[in-house]
């Protein structure tokens, strides 16, 4: 298992930084501040250069810093032993390049995975309360990080789908049907499909099984946390599915069935999570799934991500805290970006553990450096 | 403040005077209006453009004027490839010389000049003028499908090649064609897809490498 550590970052026009770089250290970072300092950017920073995207719902323009054109991100890593720099430079709208070692990327794709990274923030129980759609988006990210093949099968998916709605909906305004432009589509959907859906699957039983190992170490509770996978070819392969709603489909003029209806159904002693967790639970939950995606990225990848937790402390008590860092102590952690709005309670903790950790103060985008005794 | 405001002005007034807003002469402007209306020329290349004209004869210049005129005006399509054309027919499809024995369908007349530059295809070719794309409105009835077909069974060729681009909607575009011809006593090729010549395997993407090796060939000591 190779670790991966951000020995600098730099961050020019993002969000509400004009031009900073701060350097950080092995172990635990901790970074403290007052709510709307920046601390979340900065985590969010490192989420774009390992993904290419905001971990949040924000469009490029809306990562910019107000009145700039461009924003550029820069981080030096020591990654199996060697040292590299990645590189993003975006002009949303029309420019968006990545580099390694200075040499560009000739697409975002090839990136991704690099510098593997997992991040956590508090609405992340969307995952278990949101929609489907939330739940799609969760096994799709993690597959994405870890798998070229994976990624790449799902942007044809994802077009194809887009060419096979907007052939429908030409064929209600009027267009001469032509069943072998459906089947045309149908041909080239049905590998990626069938690759999406067994990789969710294999990846749903491997995430169910870390999930129960991790929601009874949190929560000490007796419930037993399960889930199915629910997805359209569970019973048919894609032309045989497409056959069925055929009709359906010409008649609503897009593709009623697939992939994109897909549901991952998770369960707390075989009742839906979704509708009866206390808040509690939910928060365990969710703890325990984005570890267990964590633990299931670097036992994929053989290279420990680097682990992002924003504000996931809150409302939580001084013995809670001690609780879920000793947890995480426990599962092999390489370099932990921790966000919290109390200044002392994480540096105490694990201050008492013993464990390596730098504390750095957030006040309106200027970060300096807590020097511990 | 004031200062300010001037240096603005006068920069306003500056970019006014390039950009073709305070030509000296009404038919200049015209000039640099129409040159860059053109791809690739903005308003200073135009400028240049329409100044290099002042300097060559008067003859000169009529000749470029007529060469577009006549160009946009009698330029056809082949009736039997869509290939630019002269008349009713292409230098290619009326080549006696050229095996009548293979078709290239390509997207684009560009296609069929990249391709003749090569040197390595006698055949004829057919080009479709598009690719099936239903987000952007194009399906097989915009593009020249049906005359393929025609072709084919009319001209009864050997060989069909498809030198469609390696898209998604490229790919859609040649099953859809090779499922029409499905009961059509032809022979369907693509273009080989792989790692390009001179390139190292290193570089390659992994879609692109991944299919090389599935699609590998055999490897011949003596090449014809």
């Amino acid at each position: 298992m190779t670790t991966l550590e951000v020995h600098s970052l730099s961050m020019t026009n993002f969000k509400s930084y004009e031009a900073e770089t701060y350097s950080f250290g092995s172990g635990f970072q901790v970074i403290v501040g007052r709510n709307g300092m920046g601390k979340t950017n900065v985590l969010d920073a490192l989420h774009y250069l390992g993904l290419c995207r905001s971990y949040f719902p924000l469009r490029d323009s809306e990562l910019l810093r107000h009145g700039s054109e461009f924003f550029r991100l820069e981080a030096s890593i020591r990654q199996d032993g060697r040292p590299f720099t990645y590189t993003a430079k975006v002009v949303p709208g029309s420019r968006k390049d990545f580099e390694k070692d200075k040499n560009t990327y000739s697409t975002l794709a090839e990136h991704i995975g690099q510098m593997p990274v997992v991040l956590i923030a508090p609405n992340d129980t969307e995952i278990i309360s949101g929609f489907s759609e939330a739940r799609r988006k969760f096994m799709d990210q993690t597959l994405c990080q870890v798998d070229q093949t994976y990624l790449a099968h799902l942007s044809s998916y994802n077009r194809l789908l887009l060419q096979r709605n907007a052939y429908l909906k030409s064929l209600l305004q009027g267009k001469r049907y032509d069943p072998a432009v459906l089947e045309a589509i149908d041909q080239q959907l049905s590998p990626s499909a069938e690759y999406i859906a067994s990789a969710r699957r294999t990846f749903v039983k491997e995430l169910l099984e870390l999930v129960r190992v991790n929601y009874q170490a949190i929560s000490q509770a007796a419930e037993q946390p399960s889930g199915i996978y629910q997805g359209a070819l569970d019973e048919s392969n894609w032309s045989e599915l497409m056959q069925q709603n055929h009709s359906t489909d010409l008649r609503m003029g897009r593709t009623m069935k697939g992939l994109h209806r897909d549901e991952l159904v998770l369960t707390l002693d075989q009742h839906p999570a979704r509708r009866f967790s206390s808040q509690g639970q939910l928060k365990s939950l969710v703890f325990a799934l984005k570890i267990a995606q964590f633990q299931y990225t670097s036992s994929v990848m053989g290279r420990i991500p680097l682990l992002l937790l924003d504000d996931i402390f809150d409302k939580l008590d001084q013995y809670r805290v001690s609780a879920l860092l000793t947890f995480l102590v426990d599962q092999q952690v390489g370099q932990v970006f921790i966000t919290d709005t109390d200044e002392d309670r994480v540096p105490e903790a694990l201050l008492k553990m013993k464990q390596a950790f730098r504390t750095f103060h957030v006040h309106e985008s200027q970060i300096t450096e807590v020097t511990t005794g | 403040m004031m200062e300010e405001f001037r240096k603005k002005d006068l920069i306003c007034g500056l970019a006014g005077y390039f950009y073709g807003m305070n030509h000296s002469s009404r038919l200049l402007q015209e000039a640099v209006e129409a040159f860059s209306t053109l791809p690739g020329i903005g308003r200073k290349t135009a400028l240049r453009l329409a100044l290099h004209l002042l300097k060559q004869d008067a003859e000169q210049v009529d000749h470029l004027g007529d060469a577009i005129k006549r160009f946009r005006r009698d330029i056809r399509f082949c009736q039997t490839c869509f290939n630019l054309a002269d008349g009713p027919q292409c230098a290619i499809c009326a080549d006696t010389h050229r095996n009548r024995k293979t078709i290239c369908v390509v997207e684009s007349v560009r296609d069929v000049m990249a391709i003749e530059e090569t040197q390595q295809y006698r055949g004829l070719y057919h080009v479709l003028g598009g690719v099936i794309n239903p987000l952007d409105g194009i399906g097989p009835e915009q593009l020249h499908i049906d005359s393929l077909v025609g072709r084919i069974r009319s001209d009864q060729p050997e060989e069909i090649i498809m030198a469609i681009s390696p898209t998604i909607e490229g790919e859609t575009t040649i099953y859809y064609i090779s499922r029409l011809m499905r009961d059509l006593p032809v022979r369907i090729s693509t273009i080989a897809r792989g790692v390009a010549f001179g390139g190292e395997l290193e570089y390659a993407d992994e879609i692109t490498l991944g299919r090389s090796i599935m699609s590998r060939i055999p490897y011949a000591t003596n090449p014809d």
